[in-house]
């Protein structure tokens, strides 16, 4: 069975083609294709989210509507099965985000909250998650463009706060 | 470069995820951070979010220590030092002796010992709160305390802490105490009160409710306390008496039995299925068995609690030595490895030593949740 082929166009003009069923990944464009506000000729227009950005949601969605599929398929799929097949997607999801900057995370993480993907919110939310837990405070000012407002001596209250810890 | 600006909610979805240890540390970025880690609705969804810390503690003469242990590689015997001590930042000099721990959820819930008077404390170690519980007559030190909390499992939320207390003896009711209400009351039905102060090992938390062993005359059997219906369960696996048994958790997820048989040289560690909140009968499976090296096999080291790396096949207990009283940590790995540590020497029969896994949180205490 030949699946419908759509088409996004990202805020800088490229036209990606894409499965119907993969595109179905994201909730809005899931919605705009029930409400039937797609047009086959036409590509829709994401104004969000740039071409670069758009090819790694799409190499996204084609590698997870296969996983779904197979959900359907193989329900007597035995423990070892399911475990190995998610170990597979894993892999892949570690190799997807490994060679990303914070840049494109930050980029990749508003384009899928735009486009209302919640397992790829998941996984780039972890992956930064896991990038910045053994970083000081002043590095991860930096990271999310924060401006430190504690004065000093406000900060000294805080640690007598945590007057009982591991030390 | 240039980073972009993230919107609020996207901020709170990344801090979710982070460990509770490395928050601790990132209060100091900013006023909103730090407000955000003190937010009970943050609380509860980093609760649910976070990948788990499994670290190890031991409470030993009194203080509880935080370990690392360092599991064997092919060519090397494990190895366990020290990293901290729980200690009061301020007051150096004001020493509080801890007698009896209990973990969950992050929080460590002490009994202490302080002029010979026992006191009840709370205390989250990576937000720095503390709270003390005042009885509702008086505390005794021989009572055993245990800290849970009622869920409610259609929204998955953590609602309302409670802290049992069982009396030392069977002529005190069994109470309960409500972190939000501040407040001790008499539990009515304790159907197995009279056996509740027989003997007892490994009090342990999962998903909330309380497990440890009692012993009957012949035989030992787990008991619960469930804190959502606020009511004792117990189990109908048995354990015959000549054998010490102590009881731990899994990953948060399952309960573990060892068992050791004192007329062989060998050593058992029994699995529970996986526990949900709802469940009530739990079904037992062997895990592996320990051939116990020389170092080990010494007929008055007892066992008083353990944890076990199932993959790994590693056991680490920590016992007494029956004859020069001194503390100890064992630990063991399938395929014979064995590392001993004295722990400590001065000791006292009022603080059994107690190894167990804690996973920090940021639970609050004030507000308490």
């Amino acid at each position: 069975m030949s699946s419908n082929m759509i088409m996004l166009k990202s805020s800088d003009g490229a036209s990606f083609e894409i499965e119907e069923a993969a595109a179905r990944k994201s909730k809005i464009i899931a919605n705009m294709i029930e409400v039937e506000c797609v047009d086959e000729d036409k590509a829709i227009p994401l104004q969000n989210v740039t071409g670069n950005i758009l090819a790694l949601v799409i190499e996204y969605c084609n590698k997870h509507i296969v996983d779904d599929d197979d959900d359907v398929a193989t329900e007597e799929a035995s423990e070892e099965e399911e475990e190995a097949k998610k170990k597979k997607v894993d892999d892949w999801e570690a190799e997807f985000m490994n060679s990303m900057s914070l840049e494109t995370m930050f980029e990749l993480l508003l384009a899928a909250n735009y486009l209302n993907i919640k397992s790829l919110i998941d996984l780039v939310c972890q992956t930064i998650a896991n990038n910045i837990k053994d970083k000081t405070p002043e590095e991860v000012r930096k990271i999310f463009s924060i401006e430190n407002d504690f004065t000093p001596e406000e900060e000294e209250e805080i640690r007598k706060e945590n007057a009982w810890a591991f030390g | 470069m240039m980073m972009l600006d993230l919107p609020c909610d996207l901020v709170e979805e990344i801090l979710y995820r982070v460990p509770a240890t490395s928050l601790s540390r990132l209060k100091f970025t900013c006023k909103l951070w730090n407000a955000f880690f003190k937010d009970p609705e943050f609380i509860k969804k980093h609760l649910d979010k976070a990948a788990k810390q499994n670290l190890v503690l031991m409470l030993s003469n009194f203080r509880v220590y935080s370990l690392s242990v360092n599991y064997l590689n092919e060519i090397q015997y494990p190895s366990i030092e020290i990293t901290s001590k729980l200690s009061r930042s301020q007051n150096e000099l004001e020493q509080i002796s801890i007698s009896q721990v209990f973990h969950c959820n992050g929080l460590l819930l002490c009994s202490t010992r302080e002029a010979n008077k026992t006191k009840l404390m709370i205390v989250n170690p990576y937000t720095g709160q503390t709270r003390w519980i005042e009885p509702r007559t008086v505390y005794h030190m021989n009572d055993r305390y245990a800290l849970g909390y009622a869920s409610n499992n259609n929204n998955k939320s953590y609602e309302s802490y409670k802290i049992l207390r069982i009396p030392h003896d069977h002529y005190n009711k069994v109470e309960i105490f409500e972190l939000k209400s501040n407040s001790w009351r008499v539990l009515d039905s304790t159907p197995h009160n009279k056996n509740l102060h027989k003997y007892e090992k490994g009090m342990s938390s999962l998903k909330g409710n309380a497990y440890w062993i009692l012993g009957f005359s012949f035989e030992f059997r787990i008991l619960s306390f469930d804190f959502t219906t606020e009511r004792f369960r117990l189990s109908c696996f048995r354990f015959p008496c000549i054998n010490t048994t102590a009881l731990s958790v899994v990953r948060e997820e399952k309960l573990t039995v060892l068992h050791r048989n004192f007329g062989t040289k060998q050593m058992e560690i029994w699995l529970s299925d996986k526990i949900d909140d709802t469940e009530t009968v739990f079904s037992w499976s062997k895990s592996f068995t320990l051939a116990l090296c020389s170092k080990f096999d010494h007929s008055l080291y007892f066992p008083m609690s353990f944890l076990i790396d199932e993959e790994k096949k590693l056991f680490v207990s920590c016992g007494r030595n029956g004859e020069n009283k001194k503390n100890m940590i064992h630990i063991v790995a399938e395929h014979g490895g064995c590392t001993t540590f004295d722990f400590d020497a001065e000791q006292s029969n009022h603080c059994w030593p107690f190894l167990f896994s804690y996973v920090p949180s940021l639970v609050s205490l004030n507000p308490p949740m």
